[in-house]
């Protein structure tokens, strides 16, 4: 296959031009693909609520701990959406088993002010809905006018203050596993508040941490993360009319390379959420053992784990899981229940002090949570560094398929154009033909090349609608 | 125990859950003999709040297990 030449691209249109300038919009084309080529090195960007992040990537909340304000500022000061996780916060304050719930709101405000001290960029948080403290965190983040507020793990359906939100320019964005969990928040928030969300984060099965899904279900065709966006997107297309509202559609789970962005971007998402690459960075904000559980872990040991608060979570299996799934039990004190569907005395262990030791590198004394691609990870690198690589990826993954598509139209374009001219000439001898004909006065002699004449208009005309629809397709992708 | 909320509450998830309502009895549970899943369960709950008008808090819904539990919930905020 000839490889995809820009310049001859633009001549063979401008040769074209003289021909049919009237009727095809060819120069408006030519500087549609002109334009897209300076600027295709640019990924597109995500509007989110009132908020535009330059970056189409959100970096996913990792509780506890592991995504706070350095991680989340990092992302932020690239373009992306940086997000600190709220869940177990609290045991980052020392007098967490005195008074739990104000240990969690002063450390949580904490780092919302320190990540906004270092970045003007865009800060989210994610709150677990089912969490006991969900009001109070949810509080904080209205007070300290975070930028996104994502909510998962349940339905953000009741007591949401979402006026106190807008009045903040807080943009709501709840975390599904479905298209029928969308539509379900959707219709809700609309009868009780008369208003929307800013579009979904939708988390798929190859995703890290407590997952959305039920155990059988994550190796389906039906919830593989293509199928489910193109699904959702459905969804919110719906209420986008309803509401005359753009809506922010957000995948993840797997995505790891820039390729995987580019390819869930053409599935029909508008940004990808990625957790499990920016766990491997320096910015990061668990200790260096918990990253270095990501660059030594091999894919066998990527599993699933049944969670004590009674969802299917993903994790790096160790000893100290399949110990307590053998009975042993680790010994805590829970003294209030932090999650309501939690049964921490089922699963022989907290889980909240489990993941807040894999935190501080006692991964002995707890687990990592990780996504089904962290396997994958050879280093730990700087997010600047990891931010540029997906891009490079996205630009190429995006180049290869938009010149491919281009090249395939082009030479589709060549040789109608090539039979254009021929059947022009033609058309010009059988005029010719015909003008000689009338001069005859033989009327049988008229007719036959007056019935060729015609034809071979009709064939020029047919030509030209044909490159017509070539161009006008040429220009879509170009716009693409 | 109150008829009429049992009535009520089997229409409901007859429609809802789109089963005969003969196999809505006060001993189904939902997830084992009705199929519901978490999102069908939060889905009857809105209907019944919409239709009785009281609200009903999500950790409580995540507590029924059989028809029963939600008829004897609904009773004793009815009363
Ligand atoms: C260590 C870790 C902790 C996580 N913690 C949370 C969390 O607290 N809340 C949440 O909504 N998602 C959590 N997730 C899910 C991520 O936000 C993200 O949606 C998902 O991992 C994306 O898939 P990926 O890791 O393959 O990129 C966690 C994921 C990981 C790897």
């Amino acid at each position: 296959m000839k490889t995809f030449n820009f310049d001859n691209m633009v001549i063979s249109l401008k040769q074209f031009t003289k021909t049919v300038e009237k009727s095809i919009p060819v120069k408006e084309i030519i500087k549609q693909i002109e334009f897209n080529n300076i600027n295709k090195k640019k990924l597109p960007q995500l509007k989110i609520g009132n908020h535009i992040a330059s970056l189409p990537i959100v970096q996913g909340g990792m509780g506890v701990g592991i995504s706070l304000s350095s991680l989340a500022s990092a992302v932020a000061n690239e373009g992306g959406v940086g997000v600190i996780a709220a869940n177990g916060i609290g045991l980052l304050d020392n007098d967490y088993y005195k008074d739990g719930d104000a240990a969690s709101v002063r450390a949580f405000r904490k780092e919302i002010q320190i990540a906004r001290k270092k970045t003007k960029g865009i800060i989210g948080v994610n709150i677990m809905v089912a969490i006991d403290n969900f009001k109070k965190m949810l509080d904080v983040a209205i007070e300290e006018a975070v930028d996104v507020v994502f909510m998962g793990a349940g339905l953000p359906i009741k007591n949401i203050p979402v006026k106190k939100m807008r009045e903040k320019n807080i943009a709501i964005v709840p975390i599904v596993s479905s298209a029928r969990a969308t539509n379900l928040i959707f219709k809700m928030w609309s009868k009780i508040y008369n208003d929307i969300p800013d579009g979904v984060v939708l988390e798929g099965p190859l995703a890290g941490g407590h997952l959305g899904y039920e155990k059988d279900q994550l190796d389906k065709k039906e919830y593989q993360l293509n199928h489910l966006v193109k699904e959702i997107k459905i969804t919110l297309d719906g209420y986008k009319k309803e509401f005359k509202r753009e809506l922010a559609l957000i995948a993840g789970g797997g995505v790891y390379t820039g390729r995987d962005i580019y390819e869930t971007l053409n599935s029909g998402a508008d940004a990808v959420q990625m957790a499990t690459r920016f766990v491997a960075t320096d910015e990061c904000d668990a200790d260096i053992r918990f990253k270095e559980a990501y660059v030594n872990c091999k894919k066998s040991d990527i599993g699933l784990i049944k969670s004590p608060v009674g969802m299917v979570g993903r994790a790096i299996r160790n000893d100290f899981i399949r110990k307590s799934e053998e009975g042993i039990k680790h010994n805590f004190n829970c003294s209030w229940k932090c999650l309501s569907t939690c049964k921490a005395n089922e699963a022989n262990y907290c889980i909240s002090v489990a993941l807040n030791n894999a935190r501080k590198g006692q991964i002995d004394k707890g687990f990592v949570f990780a996504g089904s691609s962290a396997y994958r990870i050879k280093e730990i690198v700087s997010v600047k560094a990891l931010v540029s690589e997906l891009k490079k990826g996205y630009l190429k993954a995006k180049n290869v398929e938009v010149n491919k598509s281009l090249n395939q139209l082009l030479s589709k374009i060549q040789s109608l154009y090539d039979s254009y001219q021929d059947r022009l000439k033609i058309e010009y001898r059988c005029k010719k033909a015909y003008e000689k004909a009338l001069v005859s006065f033989n009327d049988v002699a008229i007719e036959e090349v007056r019935k060729q004449y015609k034809k071979a208009k009709a064939n020029v005309i047919n030509t030209q609608l044909l490159l017509e629809e070539k161009l006008l397709l040429t220009w879509k992708i170009a716009l693409s | 125990m109150d008829n009429k909320t049992f009535d009520q509450v089997k229409q409901l998830i007859a429609e809802k859950m789109e089963v005969e309502p003969s196999k809505v009895t006060l001993d189904a549970s939902f997830r084992k003999d009705l199929g519901a899943d978490s999102l069908d369960t939060y889905e009857l709950i809105y209907a019944i709040e919409e239709e009785m008008g009281i609200t009903i808090p999500d950790e409580k819904a995540n507590e029924f297990e059989t028809v029963r539990d939600a008829v004897e919930y609904l009773d004793s905020q009815l009363d």
